[in-house]
């Protein structure tokens, strides 16, 4: 979609305003959306409109608990980085890779917006990710057979289940 | 140094190269978002770790073999002389954000610039292929060779659920940015490109002006990238971007016959821009690259003769402010960065061109 006001550039900015029960819809380039004041001033010409959109999401509905939980989730600080999800929200970024299980509940919906989507289905980190799989489906099975001569059949099976998941591709390394 | 030198030594790879579908697609991009496990991404690490990953990435760079899309040349940011990041910017080869606070910043390339890493950019790699024409399975092979020795030696953050883990939750899974760089000077000129452009971003992929988002859209060049990357595989995202890139080129190429029907008015436009460019004294990057843009389309529609189709893809980078200071050896001003634009054009046609008939 084109800008509204320019027709030149493409649309980045895109605002559904309701007033007196008259619904109107913006769509301006991110130039036009400065010069009428829809959007502040920033420097850098990377990464401004995305930021733009990140806030928008912070302030849908999702975000509230469903019924039934409490309404405010003590949330966690991330043990690797520190990042807090109030950091998070301020920032638009991450703070490092641990961030995504510390805050997984809360950035599930947020991927799900973005990419329509929450599961990864493509290419995984080949030789050393396989390497360290295969080494540790090995030492598994020998933990297998050791549980198995030990008679301990309760732990066998959990070995057998993290086995299996694995072999499947989804279990965690 | 003659201006043949310069020309040579500023523009290769992507920019001299034609490639496929060159009557509309001027070069094709791939990024790839990796980063180091555990480490914080740059936008939170400290100077200590952000220089950790400069080291292992140095390390991981060097054992790059022709085999892996090697040897690259690596250099650190603060290294780089501000006029020379500036240059690199110009090419295509790092953001702008990559030039602003450099420290513990780095940045990786190979010698005809279609690879390229940037080091604690947003994420701790950003490994990007560069190719001439419509390339992307061939782009993604590249940036797939390079992706698999580095991740052979740097352990990457990944989990089974969410992919490659991304400072930005909009690059997360794959972690692959894809572009088409596309001119459209047909679709501009019979008021069709904000239908076919728009159409195409309802599909799903971003449109944006030739220096990546937020930048404007100048001598009717937008790039095409999927905005998606968590979900789908990386043959997927490349599928649907292709399909979606051919239909605009379809239609770019329907309008340009159409509009050579109406040869008078065509031939008179891309004339008269030719003369500007042949003659002006002063040209505003503007209006430069407005005109360089219709000499192109006239090259391609065979209206003019002689000249090489790559003069725009040259020009678009060679008169940029950077590579207009490099060239000069000094500082210009706006003013007379005009001046010498106008010289520098006026100079390249005079070389490429023959005799018209």
């Amino acid at each position: 979609m084109m800008c509204q006001r320019c027709g030149i550039r493409p649309a980045t900015l895109h605002k559904v305003r309701i007033e007196n029960g008259v619904k109107t819809e913006v769509h301006l380039c991110e130039q036009c959306a400065r010069e009428t004041g829809e959007l502040p001033g920033q420097e850098s010409p990377f990464g401004t409109t995305f930021e733009e959109l990140m806030k928008s999401f912070f302030d849908l509905p999702f975000l509230e608990a469903p019924p039934g939980e409490p309404s405010v989730r003590a949330l966690p600080r991330c043990p690797n980085c520190g990042l807090t999800w109030a950091d998070f929200k301020r920032l638009g970024q991450l703070g490092c890779s641990r961030c995504y299980d510390t805050f997984e509940r809360e950035l599930r919906p947020v991927l799900k917006r973005l990419h329509g989507a929450t599961e990864h289905t493509g290419k995984r980190p080949r030789e050393r990710g396989e390497s360290v799989r295969r080494r540790e489906l090995a030492r598994l099975r020998e933990e297998l057979q050791q549980a198995i001569a030990a008679e301990e059949y309760e732990r066998a099976a959990q070995i057998r289940d993290r086995i299996h998941a694995l072999e499947k591709g989804d279990g965690a390394l | 140094m003659s201006f043949e030198d310069m020309v040579r030594r500023h523009v290769r790879g992507w920019i001299v190269g034609d490639g496929p579908e060159a009557d509309v697609v001027l070069g094709t991009r791939v990024r790839l978002a990796r980063n180091v496990r555990d480490v914080p991404f740059p936008g939170v690490a400290s100077a200590e770790q952000l220089h950790t990953v400069v080291d292992m990435a140095r390390q991981a760079i060097a054992g790059l073999d022709a085999r892996s899309g090697g040897p690259l040349k690596f250099m650190r940011m603060s290294e780089v002389a501000p006029l020379e990041r500036e240059l690199l910017v110009e090419r295509h080869l790092i953001s702008p954000m990559h030039t602003q606070d450099v420290r513990e910043k780095a940045f990786a390339v190979r010698d005809d610039e279609a690879v390229s890493v940037m080091i604690n950019e947003e994420d701790h790699l950003r490994i990007q292929t560069l190719f001439a024409g419509f390339q992307l399975e061939e782009a993604l092979n590249l940036a797939d060779r390079v992706d698999d020795r580095l991740s052979e030696v740097l352990e990457y953050a990944f989990s089974e659920r969410a992919g490659y883990l991304t400072a930005w939750p909009t690059n997360v899974g794959t972690g692959l940015r894809a572009s088409v760089m596309l001119h459209l000077p047909a679709l501009a000129m019979t008021n069709r490109l904000q239908q076919v452009l728009g159409a195409v971003a309802r599909f799903g992929v971003a449109v944006r002006g030739l220096y990546g988002e937020g930048t404007e859209s100048i001598g009717n060049i937008f790039q095409i990238s999927n905005q998606v990357s968590l979900g789908r595989s990386e043959d997927e995202i490349l599928k649907h971007l292709a399909n979606l890139a051919r239909e605009v080129i379809g239609h770019e190429r329907s309008s340009r016959q159409r509009m050579s029907q109406d040869r008078r008015a065509l031939e008179d436009r891309v004339w008269r821009s030719y003369g500007v460019l042949r003659y002006s004294r002063a040209i505003t990057s503007q209006e430069a690259m407005q005109r360089l843009s219709d000499v192109r389309l006239g090259i391609d529609l065979g209206i003019i003769k002689g000249l090489d189709q790559r003069i725009l893809k040259e020009l678009l980078v060679l008169i940029r402010p950077a590579h207009l200071q490099s060239f000069m050896g000094r500082e210009l001003s706006p003013a007379e960065r005009d001046v010498h634009r106008a010289a520098m054009i006026r100079e390249r046609i005079r070389l490429q061109e023959t005799p018209q008939a």
